[in-house]
């Protein structure tokens, strides 16, 4: 047996931590290290359970960890992108054009392409594991300092199996005003994928920067379950701008996990919004620390779930600095026996006085099965703020829907536009046309499809 | 045969009858208006009509170009050629006035067809397949329309009523019913609210579309508005019952007199509220 067959044979198990290590012989060492440091980490932490708060509403019983391969072959290097076919081709060809884009296939980079003007002004852009390779002093100095394995159990399975993921650094001053789009395709039936996502913004740099997940298992998979656990650290420097947006629509056998944290030092501007369409559990960590003056930072977030998916958000923004700005908005929206929980937390240090600050999150439940929970917390420890939050959980508005069919439109096209245009107020947060188009044509796919499974009301 | 027939038609709301049998007929080429003091059911007789799932019919007949109207889903009236203007429009944030009406003129060239995609790319391959509008094409209409009414073009990628001020929802409405071009229209209280000017503009919108494509049930407390929009006949509405009616000048005497003297001529008892 070779060894990617062998990693392809076991679970995520002892015996499945070994036969990565083999496979993955030859790696640096200090990577090496930081994977066995994190398997034994993980190995002493406790499952969560429903006794622990952040995961009270999350149902991880059915888990079969040792049925999940820890790692699973691409197709295989491609040197362009008319050398794809099948559903990664139709994912490519979905996106908004872009200026650089890496493809990931199951646990591999398969293709990887930068605009030669961004190669030239020294931007570096390329798949996680050829970068711990040929950046070693910068992968090294940021990994895992952000999004430490300590943070929890998955971020600790994370950072044991990790392979594959995306690498990025923008030199001082340079802009990616286009969008470098990175994206994870997904086939193998059974797998775990373990993707590290690590930006490092120099002083005055910004970016723009799409990320797309997604799967498409065989019929012969069914029954097999899947597992993403992934990292994002994202590092700023003083006056930094990014605007990040991420798509997820993963099949409904994988279990999702996902820890993202930026740092935004002085002036940097941060707009960050998460799209979460798939999963069976999608289970996200995002966080922001603000920690120099004039930072700004509005996490947005939307949700679309259905049949019995389950998701539970936490984001946390730490106001560590003076004169920052922040803004969560999330709205989700949940049907059938779908549930979801949102845990939204600002923190407002000592340090940020003439600080301003907004926590909001809406939720819309379309069937009477559907249910949904929201923790939003305040912690104020400064002078001079303002910090505000609300929270609505709501249906479909009657008098909306009547008024669009009173002028003709059909009932399941009055709903699906009343239910879209409710994630409209956060799509218009990131002021990218091409990437808001990719995500309600997302929504709009994903409603569709639902609308025919359930024909009639 | 008139266009809309409704023959001893009593609508119930929470269990409590409201209309307590009406009979009209309003045929294209007409303007009825319709008047009478504030809850005596005006509305409530619209929202009937227009198929509001609050509003029960426990009797009577209504007829749409010979065919049962009340047999029909709200939209599928509305494609019929039915239209409402309503008193108090409701907002739907994040839906744009010319997404919406797009969506509508579409849905009734489809005849109430579901067809896919709203947006982006696939709006524009609709509007090379069959009798689907454009983007293009129906923002141009749009448009037209919109300066008649002395709408800014933005109004087109606002959210529908979001944030409108009482006058810019019922030039909204107007804008709607002008684009939509329906055979009956019901206009209620739409002159309330509106400044002189804008009164003005309305009425040469609705005056535009009525004639032998279309009639209007004109619902108003006022007779300025039936200055420039002049009726055949205004009907007088009290506690759900049509109790009298009169020539393009009777408003005008409504409007001196008020309803006591017909609540006595016609033995109705005053309201409490009223007193
Ligand atoms: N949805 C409803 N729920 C409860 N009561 C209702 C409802 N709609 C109408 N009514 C009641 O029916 C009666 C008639 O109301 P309607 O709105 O039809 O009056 P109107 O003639 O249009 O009055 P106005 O001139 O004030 O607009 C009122 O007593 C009102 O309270
Ligand atoms: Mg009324």
């Amino acid at each position: 047996m070779t060894t990617a067959e062998e990693t392809r044979m076991s679970g995520l198990t002892a015996e499945g931590f070994a036969a990565l290590q083999k496979f993955r012989a030859g790696e640096p060492a200090w990577l090496a290290e930081s994977r066995k440091r994190a398997w034994d980490l993980y190995q002493k932490l406790p499952m969560p359970t429903r006794r622990d708060e952040e995961w009270r509403r999350v149902d991880l019983r059915a888990l079969r960890l040792s049925d999940i391969a820890p790692f699973a072959e691409s197709i295989g290097k491609v040197t362009s992108l008319s050398a794809l076919t099948g559903p990664v081709k139709s994912r490519v060809d979905l996106g908004p054009h872009a200026a650089g884009t890496l493809i990931q296939h199951n646990s591999e980079d398969i293709y990887e392409s930068l605009d030669e003007d961004l190669r030239k002004q020294g931007v570096v852009w390329c798949g996680f594991d050829r970068a711990a390779r040929e950046h070693e002093d910068l992968v090294r100095k940021y990994y895992g300092s952000i999004r430490p394995a300590t943070d929890g159990k998955f971020v600790a399975l994370h950072y044991a199996f990790q392979s594959g993921g995306t690498f990025l650094y923008v030199p001082a001053g340079v802009h990616v005003d286009v969008p470098l789009r990175s994206l994870v395709f997904a086939d193998a039936p059974g797998a775990g994928l373990f993707p590290h996502t690590l930006i490092i913004l120099e002083r005055d740099a910004s970016l723009s920067y799409f990320e797309e997940r997604t799967s498409e298992r065989p019929a012969s998979g069914a029954g097999r379950q899947n597992l993403v656990s992934s990292a994002a650290e994202i590092h700023m420097a003083d006056g930094a701008q990014i605007r990040f947006m991420s798509l997820q629509d993963f099949d409904t056998e994988t279990f999702n996990f996902t820890s993202e944290k930026t740092i935004g030092r002085e002036r940097a501007q941060v707009a960050w919004l998460t799209a979460e369409l798939g999963g069976r559990l999608n289970k996200g960590n995002i966080d922001c620390d603000l920690t120099g003056k004039g930072g700004r930072c509005e996490l947005l977030g939307l949700y679309y779930i259905n049949g019995r998916q389950q998701s539970d958000i936490v984001t946390l923004l730490t106001h560590k600095a003076p004169h920052t700005e922040g803004n969560i908005l999330y709205k989700g929206v949940c049907d059938d026996y779908a549930r979801s929980g949102f845990r939204g937390r600002i923190v407002v240090e000592t340090a940020a006085a003439q600080t301003q600050s907004f926590l909001a999150d809406h939720t819309m439940l379309l069937s009477d099965k559907a249910r949904s929970d929201s923790v939003p917390t305040l912690e104020i420890e400064a002078n001079d703020v303002i910090c505000k939050h609300a929270a609505t959980i709501g249906e479909i508005s009657a008098e909306e829907l009547f008024y669009l069919k009173s002028r003709g439109i059909p009932e399941v096209l009055a709903r699906k536009m009343i239910v879209l245009g409710f994630y409209e107020e956060v799509l218009k947060g990131v002021p990218a046309a091409a990437l808001q188009e990719r995500v309600r044509r997302a929504l709009q796919i994903k409603f569709e499809l639902h609308q025919e499974d359930s024909p009639g009301e | 045969m008139a266009t809309l027939e409704i023959e001893d038609l009593h609508v119930s709301v929470e269990g409590k009858e409201i209309i307590k049998g009406i009979s009209l007929q309003v045929s294209k080429n007409e303007v009825h208006a319709l008047m009478g003091p504030n809850g005596s059911g005006k509305s409530t007789l619209s929202f009937a009509l227009a198929g509001h799932p609050k509003y029960t019919i426990t009797s009577g007949k209504v007829l749409f170009k010979g065919e049962d109207l009340l047999a029909m889903p709200p939209d599928e009236r509305a494609r019929a050629g039915l239209f409402l203007a309503f008193q108090y429009p409701a907002a739907v944030p994040g839906v744009t006035v010319g997404n919406f009406l797009r969506t509508a003129v579409n849905a009734k060239r489809a005849g109430g067809k579901v067809l896919k995609a709203i947006t982006g790319k696939d709006a524009e391959a609709a509007g090379k397949n069959g009798n689907q509008i454009s983007a293009r094409e129906f923002l141009k209409i749009l448009k037209e329309n919109m300066r008649t009414l002395s709408l800014k073009e933005d109004f087109a990628f606002r959210y529908l009523n979001d944030g409108f001020s009482g006058g810019e929802k019922k030039r909204v409405e107007i804008l709607q019913m002008a684009v939509l071009k329906p055979e009956l229209a019901i206009l209620d209280e739409t002159d309330s609210g509106l400044d002189i000017d804008a009164m003005k503009t309305v009425a040469e919108g609705v005056n535009r579309l009525v004639g032998p494509s279309m009639g209007a049930l004109v619902i108003t407390h006022y007779q300025r508005l039936l200055n420039y929009i002049r009726p055949q006949i205004v009907h007088v509405l009290m506690e759900g019952k049509l109790v009298t009616s009169g020539g393009p000048d009777f408003a005008q005497e409504l409007e001196a007199r008020g309803y006591d003297w017909i609540r006595q001529k016609f033995g109705i008892a005053t309201p409490v509220a009223a007193a």
